[in-house]
């Protein structure tokens, strides 16, 4: 079923969570100027709420392999979005013959592939008798230093 | 209670062999196998999948059967409720976005008032089964008639029938008369043991032949209880959806128990969690409460062994204080417990709630400032690393020593136990 965007953001009200508050500021801050910075201060980035839109449908993964470098990098946190619905070139969460991945989803005339961004890795492709699915799609890959 | 003016119809959704289906939506390897999930202290099985069912009945203790698994190659897992408990909010939350009627019946089920729409209410039951395992990767069945217990029905051959998928649709439907056919009476939603007993000896062995029987004569003999039933088997409406009262007035948590309690302790424990729920809500919205009320009732359609009680604590003064409302709760539960009963719900009300800061509740000085810092400290606590980091002992007694040897990770709760993917 085709999920609605503006359906979600109508049915999940914010829910006070884990709280990163960074001031967003409206214009670029000028150094050595005292700058009257309040008034500037238009809302706040708050990543559960910008980055996360369906809380009930995302959950999180660890990247565990280099399969992804150099898009994702051993040790990433991954937020998947099992909502959103996946297409040709999305990063995705796949289970194949009872193994989770992170690849590439390539849809083209040719079939389906998985593929990854590490060069060492062969592409997948898909046939009709593996057992394959799309758990969700990798909405975002937070690394951490 | 909820405002059923406009509800045309209810359904019940219910997650299907719901610990098992959370563990294999965080690990494939599990698909189409047997998987059994423990009670606690790895005791007895208490959920299978469909291949476990083949061999191993609900409620096998493991010892007995730990032969059996192993020869069927069944995977073993001990129960991880926290996983389990943050799965459920996940689909109870996912069908609010069909309705604002839902009313969280246990942890894996739940009764929605739906209205009428052109799509019809097969259609809305297959959405609902859609869009829930897109979400959450948990499967559901769905059950629509006129009645919760009609709804019960319907969701129970939506389960075992292939061709129903999980949907089934008996909102004024022609095929009523054969699905109460083909319901043995004990899988009527409300009648007891005693009396299936009871029905079998005059020959009433199916749901439509106790529908169609008497309603005086039910009334009779199986009290007010037993002609309820039977008027829901009709379609009348007797068993209204039960939706949570806004928070303003009164801040309620309960839960029916997965397995019967019977102990004072597990009960204490049990109402010690809730009211730790309860007080966390209301010092988030910065309300004070002058009375508590506990209530504990056993299984409602048992009249042979029926017991519901609850007591009110009204205080001369309003409270957020966690040590002094668990203190209040202690001593009303005290007053209500009954030995030899088998509790399936329990619960805490807060209630005659004022804002903390008002002038009413600043003229009643703080009993003691210590606790007031301490309160604060759990509140920040749990506020940075997670709801329920911070318990007051009670509400943990005695899960100190469980045994959970085969439990999966929380991969929803923990940061350091998430999937891992390679």
């Amino acid at each position: 079923m085709a999920v609605i965007k503006s359906e979600i953001s109508e049915l999940y009200k914010y829910q006070d969570g884990m709280r990163l508050d960074i001031p967003l500021f409206a214009s670029p801050i000028k150094a050595g100027f005292p700058s009257p910075a309040e008034d500037y201060i238009e809302n706040r980035i708050d990543l559960n709420r910008d980055l996360i839109k369906n809380p009930d449908s995302t959950f999180y993964g660890r990247a565990a392999s280099d399969s992804m470098e150099p898009l994702i990098y051993t040790g990433s946190m991954l937020i998947i979005d099992r909502a959103a619905e996946t297409c040709h070139g999305d990063i995705i969460l796949a289970h194949i013959s009872g193994e989770f991945c992170m690849k590439r989803l390539s849809i083209t005339d040719k079939g389906m592939r998985l593929v990854s961004e590490n060069p060492n890795y062969q592409p997948i492709r898909i046939t009709g008798e593996m057992d394959f699915s799309v758990w969700g799609k990798i909405i975002h890959a937070i690394q951490s230093f | 209670m909820g405002n059923l003016k406009d509800t045309a119809a209810i359904a019940l959704v219910d997650c299907n062999n719901f610990y098992v289906s959370s563990e294999r939506a965080f690990n494939p390897k599990l698909a189409g196998i047997p998987v059994v999930v423990l009670s606690n202290n790895d005791g007895c099985v208490i959920s299978r999948s469909n291949e476990a069912k083949a061999f191993i009945p609900m409620g096998a203790p493991l010892f007995q059967y730990e032969k059996v698994l192993e020869e069927n190659e069944a995977e073993i897992f001990s129960s991880n409720y926290e996983l389990y408990g943050d799965m459920s909010d996940r689909v109870m939350n996912s069908l609010q976005s069909f309705t604002p009627e839902v009313e969280i019946y246990s942890i894996d089920e739940a009764f929605l008032g739906l209205q009428e729409t052109q799509k019809g209410f097969d259609y809305i039951g297959k959405e609902i089964q859609e869009k829930i395992f897109k979400w959450t990767n948990i499967p559901v069945g769905v059950g629509i008639a006129e009645t919760k217990t009609l709804a019960k029905i319907a969701n129970r051959i939506a389960k075992k029938s292939d061709k129903a998928k999980g949907v089934l649709d008996l909102y004024k439907s022609p095929y009523q008369d054969i699905a109460l056919d083909r319901t043995a009476i004990g899988d009527v939603w409300g009648i007891g043991r005693a009396s299936i007993k009871k029905l079998e000896t005059i020959n009433i062995k199916t749901a439509l032949q106790f529908r169609d029987a008497d309603l005086r004569w039910v009334k009779k003999n199986f009290t007010v209880v037993g002609g309820r039933t039977l008027l829901e088997l009709r379609g009348v409406r007797c068993l209204p959806l039960e939706l949570e009262p806004p928070p303003k007035e009164s801040i309620t948590c309960s839960r029916s128990f997965g397995e019967l309690v019977t102990e004072y302790k597990p009960l204490q424990m049990a109402m010690s969690c809730y009211l730790m729920n309860a007080v966390e809500k209301m010092r988030h919205h910065r309300l004070a409460a002058r009375s508590l009320t506990v209530f504990i009732e056993t299984n409602k359609f048992q009249l042979d062994s029926f017991y519901a009680n609850s007591y009110t604590y009204k205080s001369a003064y309003p409270t957020d204080n966690l040590f002094e409302l668990q203190h209040w709760a202690s001593e009303s539960i005290k007053k209500i417990y009954r030995e030899n009963f088998a509790y399936k719900k329990a619960g805490v009300i807060l209630s005659g709630l004022i804002l903390s800061e008002s002038t009413t509740a600043r003229l009643y000085e703080q009993p003691n400032p210590k606790h007031e810092r301490l309160n604060k400290a759990i509140d920040e606590i749990n506020k940075k690393f997670g709801k329920g980091t911070v318990h007051l002992a009670i509400a943990h007694m005695g899960k100190w020593q469980m045994k959970r040897e085969r439990m999966s990770p929380r991969y929803t709760t923990r940061l350091d136990e998430i999937m891992k993917i390679h």
